[in-house]
């Protein structure tokens, strides 16, 4: 599956292979101006142009690593506890092998995922403006 | 009197969001060539648009301004602007960025370098608020006084934006509300461990 069609023009919208940052709908592109850029417009009109889009697609890739960094980090604080209540509950041995094994195993995970976002390099948008060297 | 046990205030931070830029190049222009401080500045910014930052903030300065790289070395005389996308620190000896989660939805926050200026330097650090919206920068001013160090706003009515500057004076005891060209001054005297007289700040209703 593509992300940007084929057939881009100017006068009409051409279905993407992306979704709307926005809303999560379709998102179609044509192309705008002397230079032929990208304009990007959903179902429900939002709208962006391929810096606003590249920035807005950078947000949500990163909201959607901390929220798995949080159910991973979730998930091994309660099994964590479940270990402590296990032994004082009556839990099983078993039981209680398997929450610890599985809560070191998320954390690590967490962990992980926290340096790959720290590691992380949005590519500098400055470039992608034609011609822009905004400030701030 | 600010710091009548004469402590030299050498390590200075500074906070700014929406009109931030003209009062920091202005403060930064009327700071002397060998001014005896390293001056952190975090100012809001857009994640994903390298600037010339360091350049216009310190176009009519006599000292020298950076965006550091992580690791490199604490030093007098150099005024370190946090880049894009990152939070930057202050440890005793060197400088780190650290690309975590935002604080205030934002970074660079201005938090983190109070807070660990304050962990690393106690005392020594003197915290600057400037023009801004939003509550980015009174916890790191809360963490500031409780080692000792001395807290300033710009006066909100020198401020474009005072939000920033009225929600910490309404959270916490700054030591003084001052324009921007007073901040300078003050700077000047506290840094080598000058003692300074100024009015209480009025805390607003």
């Amino acid at each position: 599956m593509y992300a940007l069609p084929p057939g881009i023009a100017a006068d009409r919208l051409e279905v993407t292979g992306i979704s709307c940052p926005d809303c999560r709908g379709v998102l179609a592109v044509k192309s705008e101006g002397r230079d032929d850029s990208l304009v990007f417009e959903c179902r429900v009109q939002h709208t962006y142009d391929l810096a606003e889009l590249l920035a807005a697609k950078e947000e949500r890739l990163e909201d959607n690593f901390w929220a798995t960094i949080t159910a991973l980090s979730e998930l091994s604080r309660l099994l964590a506890e479940l270990v402590e209540r296990g032994r004082d509950h009556g839990e099983t041995a078993e039981a209680v092998q398997a929450y610890r094994q599985r809560a070191h195993q998320v954390g690590e995970q967490a962990q992980a995922l926290r340096d790959i976002v720290g590691g992380n390099r949005p590519v500098d948008l400055t470039r992608t403006q034609p011609g822009s060297s905004a400030i701030g | 009197m600010i710091n009548d046990d004469r402590v030299a205030r050498d390590v200075i931070v500074i906070g700014a969001s929406a009109g931030g830029v003209e009062p920091l190049m202005t403060l930064l222009a009327r700071l002397p060539r060998d001014f005896p401080a390293a001056i952190g500045i975090v100012l809001h910014r857009s994640p994903f648009y390298e600037t010339q930052l360091p350049w216009v903030l310190g176009r009519h300065s006599p000292l020298t301004v950076v965006e550091p790289a992580d690791g490199v070395a604490l030093e007098r005389g150099v005024v370190y602007v946090a880049p894009r996308d990152q939070h930057m620190l202050f440890e005793a000896a060197v400088v780190r960025l650290d690309r975590g989660p935002k604080q205030h939805r934002t970074r660079p926050a201005i938090d983190p370098l109070f807070v660990s200026a304050a962990a690393a330097h106690g005392p020594r650090v003197v915290g600057v608020l400037l023009s801004g919206f939003g509550g980015d920068g009174v916890s790191g001013f809360l963490s500031i006084r409780a080692v000792g160090g001395i807290t300033i706003v710009q006066a909100p009515d020198d401020a474009q934006f005072p939000t920033m500057p009225l929600r910490a004076l309404k959270e916490d005891h700054v030591s003084a509300a001052l324009s921007v060209e007073e901040i300078a001054a003050a700077l000047s005297v506290l840094a080598p461990g000058g003692a300074l007289e100024v009015g209480a700040p009025r805390t607003p209703a």
